[in-house]
């Protein structure tokens, strides 16, 4: 009798406890999600903005601090901390007006003093990304607290996806002084004005992310608790998602891929391409100098066989932009382009290779001199011994040594390698970021020079209409497919675990994993 | 006084180490090509000026020196690339915290799973049950690290899910700590047996039985005690290893301890981590000897420390 008065008693307390909650608190923590996902390692984990470079970094960045524009659920730019943006006629300036309710997590307001710092900083910490937006701003100033005036060299269409991207975000100045080298190391050391905060950083564990209720879109998100696992193993973070103790992960063992491709496994587009680097700088072999030599190098090739070898989704190359990048009428740029070399004739390419070969003075290889092949991992290894498998098969080239360089960035950077592995990874969704990499002598680490493309180049990113840059890039790829600074060998694709049964709006974007958006299903 | 002032000249000698240890792996450290870096979108002219920034253009006495200085002021810098910006110190305390936390754990399981079975073993060589134990432990010794947490990952979390995968959810510590303790069990276990099995046949042991002293007084009194000496030998580097944590432990379960950075460090060329966990892991190796040695003493007082 008297077990049955405690239970009676226990039961009206927490029902009066209950009742005395409000119901819209209830509901609204019952709308919430709390979600754990595995996105990167702790050394990849750099969420300051002006010096991470990394997709797990820049990712994670995405969700704490937000820009002019930000990724919206479409995957596409859209305005973010900026309420406005006006273009002038000849394109050059743009005036961006921020949102009127917009703070940090410490409650002070956004302003565009915290942008032109933010700005001003990137390009003194002289990281990966310090150059995103000097590539095509000329200056930038703040007259009053809430307008940003940019002013452009020439006019640019993608700067929506320069000023959506994390090196380009607000950082507040009191705390990058006071915290130098420690900015945004912990989860003390920054203000956010993203939709989450972060609230814990227990280093090579754990972030966690909570909402904020300040955030101007925060009614119309879902998740209030976001849960970042820090991980490099990828068995660890299969085994995690198996047994549901995360909603996503960026890691899937290659040999597990199969089995999980209908249990959550998804592949992206990669947005990159994967090519064979020839040096045509001072140090490279002369031999490579020669356009015929590099074009035979290219068309003898077995870009199937390197495919099935990777066993990974991969799409042929051969054009230098990857696919995924469609017009008005839905044609892909892939298809819009004309293909570097015959796809459906691999003999007939190689007959077009020895010949080139012999024509350059090595016929049958002979004479062809030693060169050096530099790769930084052994993934690469195996694809370029395969690549020189081919080169001495079909060309009876023999002289060339594959090494894998721990040196590797910074030789091929100086330009002192022969041969190197090169892929360029997209920041955004602008074709014009693909077609950069070869432009420019910062990244372009084949030394490959050409008015032409310049002149191609600088058109497709003047014009703000579709189908004229389209043409425009067109023209730069035939002049690569002429000039073969690098052979095109394949396009990766991205792959990552998604539990799609229990969640939806996941975007994923030049390979940026945000978790804003989720939803329960 | 014989012993203190030995005890001193170790310390002296212990130092000498040290100093020897930090000055090579400095100058080995910066004869790896590459630096902190290095990365797909670097440029030249970038990394020129990031190189600049950390002092490391200047010639690597200068940064010795400098590194040094610092170091005997208690300053070791900070992280280029694991955890940037954060100071070293900070960063070895943490995550040696968390090391320490399993490392005791399986420290302790260890032991009282490798000297119990151990005994056991020697004591009834070639029964059944010295079989079974010496077999099992062959395999646990012979397994790799990676292959144990696997097959604890898979049957545990993921088949039976009554652990978790990762070590900071409940009992997230079990399946790290069987990974960590599983060799030095086994090691122990083989010492242990091969230990008792030596002592046994000492003569003092049949003429301590010949004089009448019951089975119990010699085998745990004398007998155990004496073959403990080659297990403390051991004790010492494997308390400071195992405090230290594993690299296959840390990474597969996802332990934020000191274990990882041994190899992480290196690969990213990370300076002042290189350093960081060096000198640390030195001076733990150094001290845990010291302290066997002093153990020695206690445990058979016929050894001199000379």
């Amino acid at each position: 009798m008297k077990r049955w008065n405690k239970t009676l008693s226990a039961a009206l307390v927490l029902g009066m406890a209950l009742s005395s909650v409000p119901a819209s608190v209830m509901a609204e923590e019952a709308e919430k999600l709390d979600i754990t996902v595995a996105g990167g390692s702790e050394d990849a984990m750099d969420v300051n903005t002006a010096t991470t470079s990394t997709l797990e970094g820049l990712s994670a960045a995405r969700h704490l601090f937000e820009g002019l524009y930000k990724i919206g659920e479409s995957g596409e730019p859209e305005l973010g901390q900026a309420a406005s943006a006006e273009i002038s006629e000849d394109g050059l300036t743009w005036t961006f007006t921020l949102r009127d309710d917009i703070t940090w997590s410490d409650g002070q307001p956004v302003t565009a003093q915290d942008f032109i710092f933010g700005f001003d900083n990137l390009v003194e910490q002289a990281d990966d990304y310090s150059s995103i937006l000097t590539g095509v701003a000329s200056g930038w100033e703040a007259p009053d607290d809430a307008t940003i005036v940019i002013t452009l060299a020439n006019p640019c269409g993608f700067l929506p996806s320069v000023l959506a991207f994390p090196s380009t975000y607000p950082a507040r100045k009191d705390y990058v002084e006071q915290y130098g080298d420690a900015y945004a190391a912990d989860p003390e050391n920054a203000v956010y004005n993203g939709a989450f905060v972060m609230t814990e950083w227990e280093h090579q564990s754990e972030m966690v992310m909570t909402a904020r209720e300040d955030y101007y879109d925060a009614d119309k998100l879902e998740v209030g608790t976001l849960r970042w696992m820090l991980t490099s193993d990828a068995s660890s973070a299969l085994a995690a998602f198996e047994s549901g103790d995360i909603i996503y992960s960026d890691l899937c063992p290659d040999e597990e891929k199969p089995r999980m491709m209908d249990n959550g496994l998804t592949f992206a587009p990669g947005n990159m391409n994967y090519c064979v680097m020839f040096n045509q700088g001072p140090d490279g072999n002369d031999v490579l100098k020669d356009v015929n030599v590099r074009k035979a190098l290219s068309l003898a090739i077995d870009r199937e066989r390197i495919i099935a070898i990777r066993d990974l989704n991969d799409e042929l190359g051969f054009t230098y932009m990857c696919s995924g990048f469609t017009n008005a009428d839905g044609t892909d740029f892939t298809e819009y382009a004309d293909p570097w070399y015959d796809v459906n004739d691999y003999e007939g390419n190689c007959e077009k290779a020895k010949e080139l070969l012999a024509e350059a003075g090595y016929a049958n290889g002979e004479g062809f001199p030693s060169l050096r092949y530099i790769v930084n991992n052994n993934d690469r290894k195996e694809v370029a011994e395969s690549i020189v498998n081919d080169w001495k098969e079909v060309l009876g080239i023999d002289t060339v040594t594959v090494e894998t360089d721990d040196n590797f960035f910074a030789d091929r950077s100086a330009g002192t390698y022969d041969i190197a592995y090169y892929g360029w990874y997209m920041d955004y969704t602008d074709l014009s970021n693909m077609f950069s990499s070869i432009n420019t002598m910062d990244t372009n680490n084949a030394f490959y020079s050409s008015e032409a493309y310049h002149a191609a180049y600088a058109a497709a990113t003047a014009t703000p209409d579709q189908a004229e840059q389209w043409e425009h890039y067109k023209e730069c790829e035939a002049i690569l497919a002429e000039d073969a600074p690098v052979a095109v060998v394949l396009h990766a694709m991205s792959s990552y675990l998604f539990d799609d049964v229990n969640y939806k709006d996941l975007v994923y974007s030049c390979g940026n994993y945000i978790f804003t958006y989720v939803k329960a299903v | 006084m014989q012993t203190i002032r030995y005890i001193v000249k170790r310390i002296g000698l212990a130092v000498i180490s040290l100093f020897a240890i930090v000055t090579i792996t400095f100058f080995l450290m910066n004869l790896l090509p590459g630096d902190p870096f290095m990365s797909e979108k670097a440029t030249a002219e970038n990394r020129a000026i990031l190189v600049a920034k950390y002092g490391l253009d200047q010639p690597v006495y200068i940064q010795y020196g400098r590194y040094l200085k610092n170091l005997l002021k208690g300053d070791m810098g900070t992280s280029y690339v694991l955890q940037k910006g954060r100071p070293v110190a900070t960063i070895i305390f943490e995550s040696f915290a968390t090391s320490m936390q399993l490392g005791v754990r399986a420290l302790v399981l260890a032991i009282v799973l490798g000297v119990s079975l151990g005994s056991i073993a020697g004591l009834r060589k070639d029964k059944p049950s010295d079989g079974v134990i010496r077999v099992l432990s062959s395999i646990g010794i012979s397994m790799p690290g990676y292959v144990i947490a696997s097959a604890l990952m898979i049957v545990l979390a993921v088949n039976l899910k009554v652990l978790p995968v990762t070590y900071n959810k409940p009992g997230g510590w079990i399946m790290p700590m069987i990974t960590l303790a599983m060799y030095p069990t086994c090691y122990l276990i083989r010492l242990t047996r091969a230990s008792i099995l030596e002592v046994m046949n000492q003569d003092y042991l049949t003429t301590e039985r010949a004089k009448g002293m019951s089975e119990f007084i010699v085998v745990f009194v004398h007998a155990l005690k004496n073959s403990l000496i080659p297990v403390i030998t051991y004790l010492g580097p494997l308390t400071a290893s195992i405090l230290t944590g594993g690299f296959v432990a840390e990474t597969v379960f996802n332990v934020p301890g000191l274990g990882r950075y041994f190899v992480s460090s290196i690969s990213s060329r990370d300076y002042t981590v290189i350093m960081g966990v060096t000198v640390f892991y030195s001076s733990l190796i150094v001290m845990m000897n010291l302290l066997c040695d002093i153990l020695y003493k206690i445990v058979d007082p016929r050894i001199t420390l000379e």
